[in-house]
């Protein structure tokens, strides 16, 4: 199997504070990797690591290596607009930009510089139809996207992140701030990208991980734990601490 | 037992009348003072006002070169306050480091630039722009000169209105590879705008009226017209009425109340579309 993304002795500080400590993971192409942990352990920060957004938190410090396709995405020379093309996320909570459904699509690709109408009508169209949202919305594309109901807005979100065709999506937290059934929807949507997409996925939900990765890291203040094939870990996991975790013993 | 808690009720509410009763009375008198002005002036302002003034030059005893000179000041001050404002307000709350030095001295130097004596700027303005920089007095003497009073409103303004847009929008946009300055143009100028709008408004209230600045750099008694360039002088509303006051105390009154109501007309209806505009952007606020 391929590693698509390597965390090399990764450590990254909020000001003193040490949130991730020399992380060393393996991605694998086109699976759905979760990670697990309890709020506040640096799950979020691990993503935002993974395509250089972290770089907006003032105070954030990062050393060694996050290796995309054997690149360091830290390198110097390295376009960070090009890593972040590459390795899409979707936010925990859904923020449609203050423009229309269309625009919210059409704004990624533009930014790479496509400005064919005919090629953004087709990249709209075809991100909508993936996320399920083309029929709901097909007639009002020019409306405001904050008119969308949250469980759309966050497939709205999914297909903006797909729209610029990356590799990899993360995903923080995707459906923490939806009813069940958009839940359904998304995780659905994950488990259909798969043949398309590389996911890493944030969750504190642990029976969302269990349903749909194939991997599953499990992380607890700042440092990985176990890391193994999701069945594995959920059935017998190899350390205490995460078989306390997994049952609900240490939070 | 109930009616003595009524009476417990009903007793505060007696003394408490009294006390609202002293804290009315200086609203009364405010409210009162306001509406004797404004009826003395309107109403005085009404008796000569007619189309045929408006229309007519001064040389004839109207006052269309100084409806004209306003317009003037006031159009030009606002082209040449917003691309400046902005870009201060773009370069404090995005480029200049949060929290630093330099910040810290760009702020209180817009705020004592604010609170400057309307006519110690133009005084300024009559060394720098007119003697010094040679413009002499002119209309563009009168906009540079405004300048230095307009932009502190709305550079004030438009960071207000570029602070309140949601984090999340920066996150989203860089998350798709928007460099700093695409967010600026594409998310937070477009946001940002009706509360610039406002600002602009607001700024152009408050030189609307006003007088000292343009007295010795903008404004001389001509009979010259409307000024064919921006180096020439102009006549403006509040200089006109100053001057109707200061060279004829007595026979031209009612031509003063005529030019103040023009002028307190002005005034108050561009601070009404400011707080407008203010209100309705409020609504449509959505995040």
């Amino acid at each position: 199997m391929d590693a698509i993304i390597k965390l090399k002795n990764l450590n990254v500080w909020y000001g003193e504070n040490h949130v991730l400590k020399n992380i060393n993971l393996e991605f694998y192409e086109k699976k759905i990797t979760a990670i697990v942990g309890p709020s506040g352990c640096g799950k979020s920060t691990l993503l935002k690591t993974m395509n250089r957004l972290i770089e907006l938190t003032e105070n954030a410090k990062v050393s060694g290596e996050v290796l995309y396709r054997d690149i360091n995405i830290y390198d110097p020379d390295v376009n960070v607009i090009e890593v972040r093309r590459r390795i899409g996320i979707v936010f925990q909570k859904t923020t449609p930009l203050p423009m229309s459904i269309y625009d919210n699509v059409a704004y990624g690709p533009r930014l790479h510089g496509i400005s064919d109408k005919r090629t953004l009508d087709e990249i709209v169209k075809n991100s909508l139809i993936k996320v399920g949202l083309w029929d709901e919305v097909r007639h009002r594309l020019k409306d405001s996207a904050f008119n969308l109901s949250l469980g759309q807005q966050q497939r709205l979100a999914i297909a903006r992140t797909i729209s610029i065709n990356p590799e990899v999506i993360l995903m923080d937290e995707p459906t923490s701030a939806l009813d069940p059934v958009s839940s359904m929807k998304i995780e659905n949507l994950m488990k259909e990208f798969k043949n398309d997409y590389t996911i890493i996925l944030v969750t504190h939900n642990l029976n969302q991980a269990k349903r749909v990765s194939d991997f599953t890291a499990f992380i607890y203040y700042g440092e990985i734990i176990e890391y193994n094939i999701t069945d594995k870990i959920f059935r017998e996991p190899e350390k205490k601490l995460t078989m306390q975790y997994m049952r609900g013993i240490v939070f | 037992m109930v009616e003595n808690m009524l009476k417990a009720s009903v007793n505060p509410c007696i003394k408490f009348d009294m006390k609202s009763t002293i804290f009315i009375i200086p609203i009364v008198i405010v409210i009162g003072v306001l509406v004797y002005i404004l009826s003395l002036i309107i109403l005085g302002g009404l008796k000569a006002l007619n189309l045929d003034l408006l229309f007519t030059s001064i040389m004839y005893g109207g006052i269309f070169e100084a409806i004209i000179g306003t317009f003037l000041l006031l159009v030009g001050t606002s082209i040449l306050a917003l691309p400046i404002s902005i870009a201060t307000a773009i370069y404090l709350t995005e480029y200049a480091p949060k929290g630093g030095k330099t910040v810290k001295i760009i702020e209180q130097s817009i705020d004592n630039l604010a609170g400057l004596p309307s006519i110690v700027v133009g005084l300024f303005g009559y060394e720098f722009f007119v003697k010094m920089l040679g413009f002499g007095v002119s209309l563009l003497s009168g906009w540079l000169t405004l300048l230095i009073m307009v932009i502190p409103i709305v550079t004030k303004a438009t960071k207000e209105a570029i602070l309140m847009v949601p984090e999340e929008f920066r996150k989203v946009a860089s998350a798709l590879g928007a460099t700093k300055w695409d967010i600026i143009r594409d998310i937070i100028l477009p946001i940002s705008m009706p509360g610039i709008a406002s600002g602009i408004i607001l700024g152009m209230a408050r030189i609307s009226g006003e007088t000292a600045a343009i007295l010795f750099t903008a404004c001389t008694l001509t009979a010259r017209g409307i000024p064919a360039t921006p180096l020439e002088p102009i006549i403006s509303l509040s200089y006109y009425l100053f001057v109707v006051i200061f060279t004829s105390p007595g026979s031209a009154y009612t031509k003063a109340y005529a030019l103040a109501t023009i002028l307190m007309s002005i005034t108050v209806s561009l601070y009404s579309i400011a707080i407008v505009v203010r209100f309705h952007y409020r609504k449509r606020k959505r995040w």
